[in-house]
């Protein structure tokens, strides 16, 4: 703006500069013009006077005198040159036809201007007629417009150069007086009463978007706070791609999901996080404008990946990957497709027998003494599939929380005593001695559960024995809690196969399960049933020295 | 952020060469699981795999040579895109051993395979290589490219330990001579395949660098 005004400023002056200086010249030389014309007519006047005294010897006389400027022509009326100042008057053509001459034989006096380019001059004209017909010329030279111009060039020079200095000068100062206020508003609070007038409208405006901007601003960045706290706090993993792969928006659970990365940004494309085939399906099917939904193992992990093409204007401009975590569903699927191969397997063994057994009898190969023995086959092989299928109807209960009574107040050292009694006959089968010590200690439960529980852990420590082994049975208070303690000299469980004991049908020893019997459920039903009564279960072990199970209720 | 053309074509051609890599690594394993479980299904689809992988050859070099042209890169950009066109080839031969290895497999669904352990262990170490020279690439990693070109030697000495075990089996006259050249083919395939790998991390290092990994070590 400042350099606007300065030329502004200089043109302007060089225009006025300009048009004077061609005003003056112009109106200069018409006066000079005039002035001179006067003077020529005077001395014309003179000189016939002169010449109507003295003759041809006046004449000789003026011609004689060196300080003599004018040029002056003696002309006869029929335009004969008689006599010249400056020439030889017989060498001169006929002058009648000068324009001068002309007007002076018409008129009594005539004028007229001759420019002569190469001399750069005007020659001015008087022509007057003398009494006696003939006329009498005065001329002069003078400058001519473009002479006077060249004459007085190097004074013009000097004064446009000088009046360029004094306009920038001027033009700077009154420059930056105009600026410096535009220059000193403050953009971010305009204060428009302050400042010029012409600028209000736009110092409002600007005020006014300055408002506009910062509450935009203020609502982009709580909407991204806030996209990000959702994001960053979902436990799913998010990915917001472009159509070129590049990642626009991920939050932490995406990274740490797909291989555990740990920095907080991440930029670039979707497949340095991911390459295996299926993350790579999710991503081209989601660009190429289908849903997908694929499964991605990482390591020990199992993900289930979303992916939704983003469409903008009818075409794919980008993609959001959903990633979830299935591992423990998948794990639970595993276990229940499991547990439903083991119960068909588990009950078919002994339907297999009894449809067996029993296909004998019917077909009358069995000899009468033998029925008995046969059917006591059958007889155990049903009791076997009845007692199954309570456990299992005894965990699906607890699996469910459907258990049909309500909690009591019960005495853990009571329900203890009682399953020791009870299976104080078995232990002895098995050369095994079982120990009772405790102190009463009531309990919140529901007393068929407590005593699965208690029946379930100690037959353990019974059937699990060595001959000549022993089971210690203990009931304690501490605190606010009270712990059962089942402590064995039995076979111990393999560091390996503690995690499983509690699975559905496990079995560490596969090949003697039989032999021992059971259903393999017993320690399951204790694990959901302590988890229902809301206790917590230890388990310490030794392979050949034995098992403690510690069960923990709180009161 | 407005970035130009060009970065953007580097950008792609980066996707391309990661895909073309994660491409490899899948003929690689499902050719190993079609030889060690005796699934037709993976050797079905390590052939699958080996034909997406020369049609992507093809695209990525063409992609290659128009960027040459029409951009005319220079320093590492231009080193980025001769190593890409160094680096498909390999990938390329690693997708051919892939599906050889699957195609003997084929007549080997029958037999068990003697001294399974150290094939097995073999090809798990050259995939692994594969995988570890992509993810250099990926993550443009100097330190773990140098680490698979120096692995080579682990492969080499398993390929002698086979070879070694397979001429005492043919003194011995245990195994049948047919089957015994093609548990050598696939040993010897697997070794390339760790080549490949050692060729694809010595590519990464150059278009990091800009010298071979001889003049560097």
């Amino acid at each position: 703006m400042t350099k606007k005004i300065l030329t502004g400023v200089i043109t302007v002056s060089m225009i006025i500069m300009l048009v004077c200086v061609g005003l003056v010249m112009g109106i200069m030389y018409d006066y000079m013009g005039e002035k001179i014309d006067e003077q020529l007519k005077n001395e014309a006047i003179i000189i016939e006077e002169g010449w109507n005294m003295g003759g041809q010897a006046y004449l000789a006389d003026l011609a004689a005198r060196a300080d003599m400027g004018s040029r002056v022509t003696l002309i006869s009326a029929t335009g004969q040159v008689l006599f010249d100042s400056m020439a030889d008057s017989s060498s001169m053509e006929n002058h009648t036809e000068r324009e001068e001459v002309q007007e002076a034989l018409t008129e009594g006096e005539g004028f007229a201007i001759r420019t002569s380019f190469t001399l750069q001059q005007d020659t001015r004209y008087y022509a007057r007629r003398a009494e006696d017909g003939s006329i009498i010329r005065t001329s002069v030279n003078h400058y001519s417009q473009l002479a006077l111009l060249l004459d007085t060039l190097g004074m013009v020079i000097i004064t446009v150069v000088v009046l360029i200095i004094i306009s920038v000068i001027i033009s700077y100062r009154v420059a930056k007086a105009i600026i410096k206020p535009i220059n000193d508003i403050d953009l971010d609070n305009p204060d428009i009463s302050e400042n010029y007038e012409e600028l209000g409208p736009l110092l409002h405006r600007i005020h006014h978007q300055n408002v506009r901007i910062k509450k935009q601003m203020e609502k982009l960045r709580k909407n991204r706070e806030e996209f990000s706290i959702i994001t960053e706090n979902m436990s799913e993993g998010l990915l917001i791609i472009d159509k070129d792969m590049e990642v626009l928006t991920h939050n932490k659970s995406a990274l740490e999901m797909l291989g555990g990365h740990d920095e907080d940004s991440f930029d670039g494309s979707v497949l340095k996080l991911n390459r295996s085939e299926p993350f790579r399906t999710a991503v081209s099917e989601a660009l190429a404008g289908r849903n997908a939904q694929v499964m991605l193992e990482v390591g020990e992990s199992v993900y289930e990946i979303i992916s939704n093409p983003v469409t903008e204007k009818g075409s794919v401009s980008g993609a959001v990957l959903i990633i979830l975590d299935i591992t423990k569903k998948a794990e639970g699927e595993r276990l229940r497709r499991e547990f439903t191969s083991n119960v068909s397997h588990e009950l078919k063994t002994p339907l297999t027998s009894i449809y067996g057994v029993s296909d004998m009898i019917a077909s009358g190969m069995v000899k009468a003494e033998d029925v008995q023995g046969f059917a006591r086959t059958i007889k155990e092989e049903s009791s076997r599939l009845i007692s199954l299928i309570n456990d299992i109807i005894n965990l699906s209960q607890l699996d469910e929380n459907t258990v049909p009574q309500e909690m009591t107040k019960i005495d853990v050292s009571e329900v203890a005593e009682t399953v020791v009694e009870r299976l104080s006959g078995k232990a002895a089968e098995s050369n095994v001695t079982i120990n009772f010590r405790g102190e009463p200690s009531e309990i919140t439960a529901v007393e068929y559960i407590l005593d699965e529980i208690v029946y379930n852990i100690v037959e353990n420590a019974v059937k699990y024995n060595k001959p000549g082994g022993s089971v210690d049975v203990s009931v304690q208070n501490i605190g606010e809690s009270c712990i059962f303690t089942v402590k064995d000299t039995g076979i111990g469980i393999p560091a390996g196969a503690r995690e499983r004991v509690f699975e559905r049908f496990y079995r560490v020893d596969k090949s003697h399960s039989k032999k021992i019997g059971g259903t393999g459920l017993g320690l399951s039903i204790v694990k959901h049933a302590v988890a229902y009564l809301g206790g917590s279960i230890e388990l310490e072990s030794e392979e050949g020295k034995g098992t403690t199970v510690i069960v923990i209720f709180s009161k | 952020m407005v970035r130009n053309r060009f970065d953007q074509q580097l950008e792609n051609l980066n996707n391309e060469l990661v895909t073309m890599g994660a491409l490899c690594e899948d003929a690689i394993t499902s050719a190993i699981r079609a030889l060690f479980e005796k699934n037709m299904e993976m050797a079905a689809k390590a052939k699958e795999t080996e034909r997406q992988i020369d049609q992507m050859e093809k695209d990525i070099e063409s992609m290659c040579m128009r960027l040459l042209l029409q951009q005319h890169p220079v320093a590492r950009d231009l080193r980025v895109i001769s190593s890409a066109l160094k680096m498909i080839s390999d990938m390329e031969r690693i997708g051919d051993q892939a599906a050889d290895i699957a195609e003997i497999s084929k007549y080997l669904m029958e037999t068990e395979i003697p001294d399974a352990i150290h094939l097995r262990r073999m090809s798990d170490y050259a995939a692994g290589m594969v995988t570890r020279s992509i993810n250099s690439f990926v993550n443009q990693d100097l330190d773990m490219a140098r680490q698979v070109i120096l692995d080579d030697d682990e492969v080499d000495s398993d390929f002698e330990l086979i070879r070694e075990s397979l001429i005492q089996a043919v003194r011995e006259r245990t195994v049948d001579g047919e089957f015994l050249l093609d548990v050598l083919m696939i040993a010897k395939y697997i070794e390339r395949v760790g080549d490949h790998a050692t060729n694809l991390a010595e590519w990464v290092v150059y278009s990091i660098t800009g010298a071979h990994p001889e003049e560097t070590n």
